[in-house]
């Protein structure tokens, strides 16, 4: 397969949000702002591309009946590493991310790719398959943030838009509103990627 | 046999290489983070204690014999004591909660601030806004405390009056003597 469709597929046509509903407990939690979402992508997308990477390297190595202890002990060594990177360099991103940063040991999207991709090919596909699913994992998470931001904060990375006089619907910045807004979208993007689906 | 004594020896072997990058990364960030946390406790106690103009740390066996709390403060002015800064840690919802409680001499709460915590992003996570904090400021020291709880987030409004109350037990106690 050519890079460029493994990266793609993972942004878009197998996007990890929108189409193979991965990850939904930092989606739904994290995502009340924008800058809040790209943190959480970001910090994804960083451990995606290291576990996939050690994964795909050592996976002549590893005999397959330990393969999924050694799968979590990489994954959790660099969510560890991030989790104490931010804290340092940028804590008050660390603080608003909170118990989520550590949560990303658990998360399904980054186990999945090293399961299903990342132990059965290459070192440079699995890098590529990495980053494409966590840039297509910030990219809806950031999309998701923009929204619940505007609506429910009216603001868009921290910034107002609206004058005083503007309510803000403070629903869509508490976990109802996560799920409203992720089902329209999910709605809207599934119409826009593959339009002929009857399902 | 030989089968499992193999396994055990690689993940032996990639555990110990991941404890060892972990420990040199925590060597790295470990001195930054540590004088962060420092700087911001220095910023909270100016809040805390406006008129001091000096801040010292308070030890005794009776502050460490109390739960949840880690450090306790003096601000001075000069020479005269104007007010104490008790940093406690109750449990909330998702883990402690770091908070300093600042108390003047007039037995009167000046603040509370929440220096971290790891509560429930848009619900439990409002107890660290002023809209929640500010709730305290100007309460009597003399005894237990209670504001309204945050709908929806009560076990970390809970966590926070604890801190506070704790706080308050400590002045009454110990530090006001």
């Amino acid at each position: 397969m050519k890079l460029g469709k493994i990266f793609s597929r993972g942004l878009v046509l197998d996007n990890p949000i929108f189409v193979q509903v991965l990850g939904m407990c930092p989606t739904l939690a994290v995502t009340n702002t924008a800058i809040n979402g790209l943190a959480m992508g970001v910090a994804t997308t960083a451990v995606l591309f290291g576990s996939n990477l050690v994964v795909s390297a050592i996976r002549r190595v590893v005999p397959t009946k330990i393969r999924i202890p050694v799968y979590i002990v990489v994954i959790a060594t660099f969510v560890t590493m991030v989790g104490m990177l931010m804290n340092a360099y940028t804590p008050d991103l660390y603080q608003a991310l909170g118990i989520f940063i550590p949560l990303i040991v658990v998360n399904c999207i980054i186990l999945g790719r090293a399961e299903s991709f990342a132990s059965k090919n290459g070192v440079v596909q699995s890098i590529t398959d990495g980053l494409g699913m966590g840039i297509g994992f910030t990219l809806a998470l950031v999309v998701l943030g923009i929204v619940r931001e505007i609506i429910g904060f009216g603001s868009v990375f921290g910034s107002n838009l609206f004058p005083e006089a503007f309510a803000p619907m403070s629903i869509m910045t508490m976990p109802p509103g996560a799920f409203l807004a992720l089902g329209i979208l999910m709605a809207i993007f599934n119409k826009a990627v593959y339009p002929k689906s009857k399902s | 046999m030989r089968d499992m004594v193999k396994m055990g020896l690689i993940l032996l072997l990639i555990t110990a290489i991941s404890g060892l990058i972990l420990g040199v990364t925590n060597s790295m960030t470990e001195g930054i983070i540590l004088e962060r946390a420092l700087e911001s406790d220095r910023a909270s106690l100016e809040v805390l204690l406006e008129d001091a103009d000096g801040f010292e740390p308070v030890e005794s066996a009776e502050i460490d014999s109390v739960d949840i709390v880690t450090d306790v403060f003096v601000g001075t002015q000069g020479e005269t004591v104007v007010g104490y800064a008790v940093k406690v840690a109750p449990n909330g919802y998702g883990g402690e909660v770091e908070m300093m409680v600042g108390i003047n001499t007039n037995d009167e709460i000046t603040g509370v601030v929440i220096l971290s915590q790891s509560e429930t992003p848009g619900l439990g996570t409002k107890i660290t806004e002023p809209d929640y904090t500010d709730r305290f400021i100007g309460l009597s020291a003399e005894g237990d405390v209670s504001v309204d709880a945050i709908a929806g987030a009560t076990v970390s409004s809970t966590a926070a009056v604890n801190g506070v109350n704790t706080a308050i037990a400590l002045y009454q106690d110990t530090l006001k003597n």
